[in-house]
């Protein structure tokens, strides 16, 4: 049974520094709750990928991470791994495995489930993606923007509760980009996105968390963040050069 | 284009490329194996027609002939490299009639029936795999070969070489671009040391690829284990097939 609003990720002090003793990450404390669309945005190097990959217990640093009640740590990493869902920013990352239908099916099979509900997850998340019936073809044979949906059926089709996506319209041209954000804001599950696309911000997220130098230095509704011109000067970022109101109401 | 090269006529249709791909993986090794324990001693005729065997299976699959022997071309200069030198070594206890004179070159004749039988084997090998790979999808091979026991490891590692080499081959292509665009050229020691340069670029690259795809695979719960699912059903064709090829091949060894 679900509580409605519960926490979907709470992250308390988290701190991690890299192998070279650069701090990536200092006392970052988060909540997201259950359904949030949360954008994760600030410079490059501000540490945005890398509180990503804690999620996960890709990185594991000091402090804690729970995703919805459960601590990230080793006994409970593969519980973690398929409640959060990650979509890395290149696809050719992501899909490793030469067909579409095996790189689909590669979460839901190491989750040991049955054949029959893999296939059926399989399918469904290739529906839920646009890209129905494309489970013979080869990963390099699809365009950018194809492979940039199937990387996010590969989670999908893990039944995650948490979608953590790095840079999901990057590199993709401004249809692919439009259709790829229409397409995010489809998924009801909690939404955590990493990015510079200050409109995809402004329609797909409902909170913006800004990250500067390993901290988390505002976090507020989108509307706030993104019409506080001091704050974002600040921090190198940009408002959408079409204003909120207008570009996310319309239809 | 390099996709073109690799996978040929892998995806047209035939009643070859219908075929179960362990069939036909089973088929095509036993062909090399008969083949090349087959001695030739001048019996031509077996060869013949195992050519013919061979060569009607090239008919059914509707792989273009040309296109199979231009292939086949490629591999001949590597094994005549090797067997060329067969003729010219003489071997001790040979009385002079063994040997024949052409051209003003001493022949060793037993070399030259050497000669002869590796290239000719060594070419129909190569037919039979150039016909195996233009009628079967490699992703079919692979896993037709997962299926009949072959080491793991091996099938990831070429499946992982499959997936990604097209990725570092766009990387190669932008990177000479980028060196073109600025008139790369100049002395040949400088420009080989460039090259050298690029090759080292590249590995990193593909280290460091291979770092993020482990890390997505851990992130989908990857164990150390691939799981991947293959539904291949031999269906009553195949197993006929596969009868009727090997009472040919037996027909054609022992003798009729």
């Amino acid at each position: 049974m679900k509580i409605l609003m519960s926490k979907a990720v709470e992250i308390i002090n988290l701190e991690y520094t890299y192998p070279d003793k650069t701090k990536a990450l200092d006392s970052i404390n988060l909540e997201i709750k259950q359904g949030e669309s949360i954008a994760l945005v600030g410079a490059n190097g501000a540490g945005k990928s890398t509180l990503l990959l804690h999620l996960n217990g890709i990185n594991r640093g000091k402090g804690q991470v729970n995703i919805l009640g459960l601590p990230v740590e080793e006994k409970n990493l593969k519980k973690v791994r398929s409640m959060v869902g990650m979509v890395f920013q290149n696809p050719d990352d992501q899909l490793f495995l030469p067909t579409v239908f095996d790189d689909v099916s590669f979460g839901p099979m190491n989750m040991g489930l049955d054949k029959e509900e893999v296939k059926k997850r399989t399918s469904r998340a290739l529906e839920a993606v646009g890209m129905a019936g494309f489970e013979k073809r080869l990963s390099h044979h699809l365009s950018f923007g194809q492979k940039k949906r199937i990387a996010i059926a590969t989670v999908l089709s893990m039944g995650p509760e948490v979608l953590v996506l790095d840079e999901p319209t990057s590199n993709l041209d401004p249809r692919n980009r439009r259709n790829l954000v229409e397409l995010l804001k489809t998924f009801k599950t909690t939404k955590i996105i990493a990015t510079h696309d200050m409109g995809m911000v402004a329609s797909v997220c409902d909170r913006v968390v800004v990250m500067s130098q390993g901290k988390v230095v505002a976090d507020g509704p989108t509307k706030e963040i993104l019409t506080d011109q001091d704050l974002l000067d600040k921090y190198g970022l940009e408002s959408p050069l079409i204003h909120p109101h207008v570009c996310c109401h319309h239809g | 284009m390099e996709q073109a090269f690799l996978e040929g006529y892998a995806n047209r249709d035939s009643m070859v490329h219908r075929l179960d791909p362990r069939v036909k993986i089973i088929t095509f090794f036993s062909f090399i194996f008969m083949v090349v324990l087959t001695p030739m001693q001048g019996d031509f005729y077996r060869f013949l027609a195992y050519f013919t065997l061979l060569f009607g299976l090239m008919l059914f699959s509707r792989v273009p002939l040309n296109f199979i022997f231009q292939r086949s071309l490629v591999i001949l200069p590597f094994v005549v490299f090797i067997t060329i030198f067969l003729p010219f070594s003489p071997s001790k206890g040979l009385s002079e009639t063994s040997y024949i004179y052409l051209w003003g070159l001493k022949l060793n004749r037993e070399g030259l029936l050497f000669f002869q039988e590796i290239t000719f084997k060594a070419w129909l090998s190569t037919l039979s795999m150039i016909l195996l790979t233009n009628t079967t999808k490699f992703t079919d091979l692979l896993k037709g070969m997962e299926k009949l026991k072959v080491a793991r490891i091996m099938i990831i590692i070429i499946s992982f070489m499959y997936r990604y080499i097209f990725v570092f081959i766009e990387e190669v292509k932008s990177v000479q671009r980028a060196m073109q665009s600025r008139n790369f050229g100049g002395n040949k020691l400088w420009q080989w040391r460039m090259l050298s340069a690029l090759l080292a670029s590249i590995f990193l690259r593909t280290y460091e690829q291979s770092e993020r795809v482990y890390v997505a695979m851990l992130a989908r719960g990857f164990d150390g284990e691939i799981r991947t699912m293959d539904e291949m059903q031999i269906a009553r064709l195949d197993i006929a097939f596969l009868g009727l090829f090997a009472v040919m091949m037996i027909i054609i060894r022992v003798g009729w």
